[in-house]
């Protein structure tokens, strides 16, 4: 969906999942996103980023609530899950900058809403780590086993179980 | 002997993966490398046996940052192998869509990768910090090219509205009419921007490109036009190959384009914004010529790091193009005219905002593509990079070794290069004793 027709009220929850279908596990992001779309959850809209995530700062303008999920690359165990409250401090950038030929990467892209001041006043960043980000498509089974619990994690932060 | 090396292994704020390899022995310049790493991609090949209709949407993939270019080479390209002609309206659309990825395109590279070399920042990041309402300035500018290119190609990354004799869709007058406040707005800011890089310092640094642009009787170039030179080269596009060759260089997964003129053999050649304003200065808009002039450009400029303002000036034109665009639009009986499939061979070349972008396509009569042949803009410009670097660390061997790499890869963003669309690239190294 495009986020100009997203109507966002106040109480919207944002969740906005990142990333390259085609290059292997760089989707995770989108079909985490794709997952808690399909639960139809009040309140929520689901939007999904393809590739160049410099548009990041205007989706998620009026939104008081937000979530991003991307894809990691910090060499450890496929499918482990992170957590960063990023409204309170910086994403660590060797996580978030190496995996794709992005012009910005999420951390650099959060960093220039935050000196431009418009960070929305929650921002929660997941990141999934994935094996393999070669040229394909599909998700290596140590992330796709690992969606779920990121969706119910994701849930129960935002309380809407 | 002496050696110096400047390296930059992983080069910053370019679209893609490369380096650069640079070796000075005894204060002279023994090499450049422009190393492309950047994976080979086999468009061509993928496109071997798809269908005539296929091609827009499967070369749009090819850049997430130039997508349309893409998709109208592509388009006109097939249009000439089936003998079709598209005009009016539907034509004028076109244009349209285009300018929306010349302002988002110049607008990311100029304020996000290009100015920060400008005012001495690592990134945009710490330019953002002290620089904020320019920032956000250049985001709504590149915001108004989304727009436009959401809106006409029906999503703003690999629009999928653009089809072999027309569009899908067509939009009514009036769902023009907000864009065109929007643009009203843009106009405005892109001028401020002209103003604005025309105030930056420029390392002082000239070259004698032989630039290489499309020109048309009347527009400045986007979709269509000959092939011209600043030495004296103008034939129609279908002659392309006849003066422009690729060939392979070890150091790179890219291929190098040389251009045959009359006089002095094969050589370098330049292609871009740069390329195109000297060629067609008289056909930019008066608002655009008349900036250009404010900022202190005349209508000739051979410093390469001066094309941030020449980038400007051409979103400003593309802003101009845009509006008049709209306030001539009517919207036409039907979204294509139709084509048929039948054997042939077509070829075109338009403007993306890095410079011509050359398709062309052999079809069979069940209009199969049987062959496919796509030369990139950053391709066809790494021979005159390297020359631009050999020439300019020359002339600075003096400067720091941290300055000189600096300065290096500044010079290398000049050119805005899309390794990603090149490959079929960036780390830089100066080496020194």
């Amino acid at each position: 969906m495009n986020a100009h027709n997203l109507q966002l009220h106040q109480e919207t929850i944002l969740i906005i999942g990142i990333g390259n279908i085609f290059r292997g596990d760089d989707g995770a992001g989108l079909a985490a996103a794709r997952l808690i779309r399909e639960l139809q959850l009040p309140g929520v809209a689901v939007l999904e980023l393809d590739g160049d995530p410099s548009t990041l700062l205007d989706r998620w303008q009026g939104a008081q609530r937000v979530v991003v999920i991307d894809a990691v690359a910090s060499q450890s165990s496929p499918g482990r899950i992170f957590r960063f409250a990023a409204q309170a401090a910086p994403l660590p950038r060797r996580l978030f900058a190496c995996c794709s030929c992005h012009s910005f990467g999420l951390a650099e892209q959060i960093e220039i809403a935050r000196s431009l001041q418009q960070l929305p006043p929650s921002l929660t960043v997941y990141g999934i780590e994935g094996k393999d980000f070669r040229l394909g498509s599909g998700l290596s089974p140590e992330v796709q086993q690992a969606l779920p619990r990121l969706v119910e994690q994701i849930r129960e932060d935002l309380g809407i179980c | 002997m002496s050696t110096r090396t400047i390296k930059v292994d992983y080069l910053a704020r370019v679209e893609g993966e490369g380096a650069l390899h640079i070796k000075i022995n005894d204060g002279r310049v023994a090499g450049v490398q422009l190393q492309i790493w950047e994976p080979p991609r086999f468009f061509e090949a993928f496109l071997r046996g798809r269908h005539f209709t296929e091609a827009p949407d499967i070369t749009a993939r090819i850049c997430g940052i130039c997508p349309v270019a893409y998709q109208m080479s592509s388009v006109h390209a097939m249009e000439e192998a089936l003998k079709v002609k598209v005009e009016g309206p539907l034509r004028s659309l076109r244009r349209l869509l285009y300018c929306g990825e010349w302002i988002e395109s110049h607008a990311l590279h100029l304020f996000m990768l290009h100015a920060p070399d400008f005012l001495g920042y690592e990134d945009s990041l710490q330019m953002a910090r002290d620089h904020p309402d320019m920032v956000k300035l250049g985001l709504q500018l590149k915001k108004v090219g989304n727009e436009l290119v959401a809106l006409l190609g029906g999503r703003e990354i690999h629009p999928i509205n653009v089809r072999v004799g027309g569009f899908y869709k067509v939009p009514a007058k009036e769902e023009l009419a907000p864009l065109a406040e929007r643009l009203k707005w843009a106009r405005d800011a892109a001028s401020q921007t002209v103003a604005w890089v025309g105030g930056l310092p420029f390392p002082e640094y000239e070259a004698d490109y032989e630039f290489v642009a499309l020109r048309h009787p009347e527009e400045y170039p986007l979709n269509e036009g000959r092939l011209v030179s600043r030495r004296g080269l103008d034939i129609p596009v279908k002659d392309y190959e006849k003066y422009f060759q690729e060939e392979h260089v070890p150091h790179s997964h890219a291929l190098h384009s040389t251009l045959k003129s009359r006089d002095q053999g094969r050589g370098p050649y330049l292609v871009g914004p740069l390329a195109r304003y000297n060629l067609n200065f008289d056909r930019l808009s008066p608002l655009a010529q008349e900036a250009a002039r404010q900022a202190g450009l005349g209508p000739e400029c051979r410093n390469p790091f001066q094309s941030i303002v020449v980038r400007a000036v051409e979103m400003l034109h593309a802003v101009a193009e845009a509006l008049g665009l709209i306030a001539a639009y009517e919207m036409p009986d039907a979204p294509a005219v139709p084509v048929a499939p039948r054997a042939g061979v077509g070829c075109a070349c338009t403007e993306a905002p890095r410079g011509i972008l050359y398709h062309r396509y052999r079809l069979d009569e069940a209009g199969l593509i049987q062959e496919a042949k796509i030369v990139p803009p950053t391709s066809q410009n790494q021979k005159s990079m390297e020359g631009d670097l050999a020439q300019f660390v020359a002339g600075h061997l003096d400067l720091s070794q941290d300055k000189l790499t600096w300065q290096c890869e500044q010079m290398i963003r000049n050119y805005d290069p899309c390794i990603s669309c090149a490959t079929h690239f960036l780390n830089l190294r100066i080496e020194r004793a």
